[in-house]
């Protein structure tokens, strides 16, 4: 039920805009903060931002910044390179407003600048350093303090650094930032039924990546 | 499709059991119905682990530095337009330090890309050193060129 309603509103559907009430005391650790705003108010405030009103600037800012950072962490593991990506993605995010299409939701127009910004950000990495240094979260790394659950998320999160980009990307679209299809294909520049296949596949492969990294005696999800 | 999609429709479709054009509706459907995207989301073994993974902390200063430089103006055509600016400059300077005489171009050229130098690092103290020889290595050659032409040209009109 709580993951229906997270994803209802991480589509931006108004009708379930959450409020803090609702979500307070969910299992949710990643609820996303554009939620807080209907689209037709989201749209509004980007239109004024576009006109340069600097409250509806530091809006997007405050709203986005959030999302690109975590999509970003998870892109490249490595809060450095995550930083530069994050504020390359929003400060074009920012200079070219005019370019948006309000046709599409305003999060798969930031998320696809993301996204490239992110491919070249890895570019540049690799160019300046002979391996790339990816903070990879050893799972085992403190384990007897963490909780199972913490364990177990950090070993997904190691896991997904160990898949190639292009599996890691739209799994990070799809499960973390709950994308539709269409959007993600948008982003991508991918058909449909490739998105499809492609999240089978990224899918199939994080599992045997995650199971891999399982203790002996773990417990399975 | 009418209705909501059944239980054992979404799991052919999670796990690749579908025809291309069966999954293909099955996404439409899911791109346009909260309920089941939110059942195909659980379906997945790791849909639990996916949602034990906490939100990482936005770096400090990070929003205040993005507004700051989108505040800041892009680098635009102006940008460009100064060595432009300079090398036209230089390669009038060229034509009059040799008063129009060929043998002495290179003479004057050296010079003037040497004073260019001496003032592009006192200038510009951030540009590195290899960005600063690029300038006045484009900037004497391309003042060579437009001193030669004009050059050329002037004599066509004497
Ligand atoms: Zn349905």
């Amino acid at each position: 039920m709580q993951r229906y309603d997270r994803r209802t509103a991480l589509r931006g559907e108004p009708s379930r805009v959450a409020s803090d009430a609702t979500l307070a005391g969910l299992d949710e650790t990643h609820v996303s903060l554009h939620l807080a705003m209907a689209p037709d108010a989201e749209e509004a405030a980007v239109c004024s931002a576009g006109r340069g009103d600097e409250a509806a600037r530091a809006w997007i800012v405050r709203t986005y910044t959030p999302l690109v950072h975590r999509f970003s962490l998870r892109m490249l593991g490595n809060e450095e390179d995550a930083r530069d990506a994050t504020q390359e993605t929003m400060v074009k995010v920012l200079r070219h407003l005019d370019r948006y299409d309000p046709s599409r939701r305003f999060a798969t127009w930031v998320f696809g600048i993301a996204r490239n910004t992110c491919i070249d950000e890895h570019r540049r990495r690799l160019r300046r350093r002979t391996s790339p240094e990816v903070e990879t979260v050893d799972p085992a790394d403190g384990a007897f303090e963490r909780t199972e659950r913490e364990q177990r998320a950090a070993r997904l999160l190691a896991a997904l650094q160990r898949l190639p980009p292009r599996y890691r990307e739209i799994l990070l679209l799809y499960h973390f930032e709950l994308l539709k299809y269409r959007e993600i294909a948008d982003i991508l520049h991918l058909p449909l039924g490739t998105v499809m296949n492609r999240i089978f596949r990224a899918r199939s492969r994080l599992r045997e990546l995650y199971l891999a990294l399982e203790p002996e005696t773990g417990v399975r999800p | 499709m009418k209705g909501h999609l059944s239980d054992d429709l979404l799991e052919r479709f999670d796990t690749g059991r579908l025809s291309r054009a069966e999954a293909a509706r099955v996404a439409v459907h899911l791109d346009a119905c909260s309920p089941c995207a939110g059942r195909a989301h659980a379906l997945d073994p790791l849909a639990s682990v996916f949602s034990a993974v906490e939100d990482p902390p936005v770096p400090e200063g990070l929003e205040r530095a993005i507004l700051e430089a989108a505040a800041r103006p892009p680098r635009t055509e102006m940008d460009l337009a100064w060595p432009v600016a300079g090398a036209l400059l230089a390669a009038a300077a060229v034509l009059f330090v040799s008063g129009g005489d060929p043998t002495g171009l290179a003479t004057a050229g050296a010079r003037i890309a040497g004073a260019a130098l001496l003032v592009g690092d006192v200038v510009t103290g951030l540009c590195s050193p290899v960005f600063l020889l690029f300038v006045c290595a484009t900037t004497g050659l391309v003042s060579s060129v437009a001193a030669f032409g004009l050059l050329g040209l002037s004599r066509e009109v004497s």
